[in-house]
């Protein structure tokens, strides 16, 4: 009854409404993301478009909040002293801040792999209880702001080989939103284009250099250069 | 290798945390907490902690091509750094 649940009406203001009813709260008692805003379409004939929006009452989601930080908690103590995390919801994720004063390292180990492994068991034992909850995001030290500058940096370089080489550039296997940084890092670059591939949660960017004028369109497939950062 | 009592303390208490700590992941993770058991198996200079859960379970605390049994390792390997200690995780079938 109190999971997140989706509603669509033909405007975000119906759509409220309905999840309202639906949960009998107000709505400054739901927390609301609009997933759609929908469209009357031209004359209300072509191009007609239900709003969509996704709604949970805040209840659930401050006892969820309690679990994320409790749960983290619990695993980051058996690494750094007296961990303390902070949650924070972003649009489509929650991120949970640890902070400790002690060896920061540690916590985060070579590459991030520590703060990432801590990360996924996280997700793991929340979805387990919330079967619908949004990803969870682990940081500690401003470590992902670094860490996705750096992937910024990395896309643009290997955009850089691509086009002089004239050969497809791929990134290692990456998570969604880190695919994300790297399509927007090149979406201003010319002359290549960017392609998610593989299967799984884990997909590499392909850079692929887009073909000079007059040539045939570089293979996607075949020779194609792994680059490991 | 004889190490002095209050070291030896130091160390029984930091594989009691990471024990504790398996116990506490995989019963969060299986369907059948009440089966899940670790067990230390103590060596000189590292130790081994055996995970068993329910046959049922095996895959929850596996993961898909290893991921989380991999995680897991991850953790447990930072958690040695903190005690001083490597310990190393089994799972048991």
């Amino acid at each position: 009854m109190s999971e997140p649940r989706e509603f669509q009406s033909k405007s975000v203001d119906d759509a409220i409404e309905e999840a309202c009813a639906y949960f009998s709260q107000t709505r400054d008692e739901l927390e609301i993301t609009i997933l759609e805003g929908g469209s009357s379409g031209i004359f209300g004939l072509v191009g007609v478009k239900k709003a969509r929006i996704k709604a949970q009452p805040r209840v659930r989601l401050a006892e969820l909040e309690t679990m994320i930080r409790t749960v983290t908690e619990r695993i980051a103590s058996a690494i750094v002293d007296a961990p303390r995390v902070h949650v924070e919801h972003q649009s489509d994720l929650i991120k949970a801040t640890i902070e400790t004063s002690d060896v920061m390292e540690r916590l985060l180990g070579r590459d991030g792999q520590v703060l990432g492994a801590v990360e996924y068991i996280v997700n793991r034992i929340i979805t387990r209880r919330w079967p619908n909850a949004v990803r969870i995001m682990l940081d500690a030290d401003g470590f992902r702001e670094r860490q996705d500058e750096e992937l910024g940096a990395l896309a643009v370089s290997l955009a850089e080989k691509a086009k002089s080489l004239q050969t497809p550039q791929s990134t290692k296997p990456l998570p969604s939103y880190q695919r994300r940084i790297v399509h927007l890092a090149l979406q201003a670059i010319s002359d290549i284009q960017t392609k998610s591939k593989g299967d799984g949660p884990l997909k590499r960017v392909l850079i692929i250099p887009k073909a000079p004028p007059g040539e045939a369109e570089p293979s996607t497939e075949e020779d194609l250069s792994r680059q490991e950062p | 290798m004889e190490s002095p009592l209050a070291l030896e303390r130091l160390w029984e208490g930091s594989e009691a945390v990471m024990k504790e700590l398996i116990e506490y992941i995989a019963t969060s993770l299986v369907d059948h907490p009440e089966a899940v058991q670790v067990s230390l198996v103590d060596g000189e200079q590292s130790s081994v902690l055996e995970l068993r859960v329910a046959k049922e379970d095996l895959g929850k605390v596996i993961g898909k091509q290893g991921r989380t049994a991999k995680a897991l390792r991850t953790i447990l390997a930072a958690a040695s750094n903190k005690a001083e200690k490597r310990v190393a995780l089994e799972i048991v079938e």
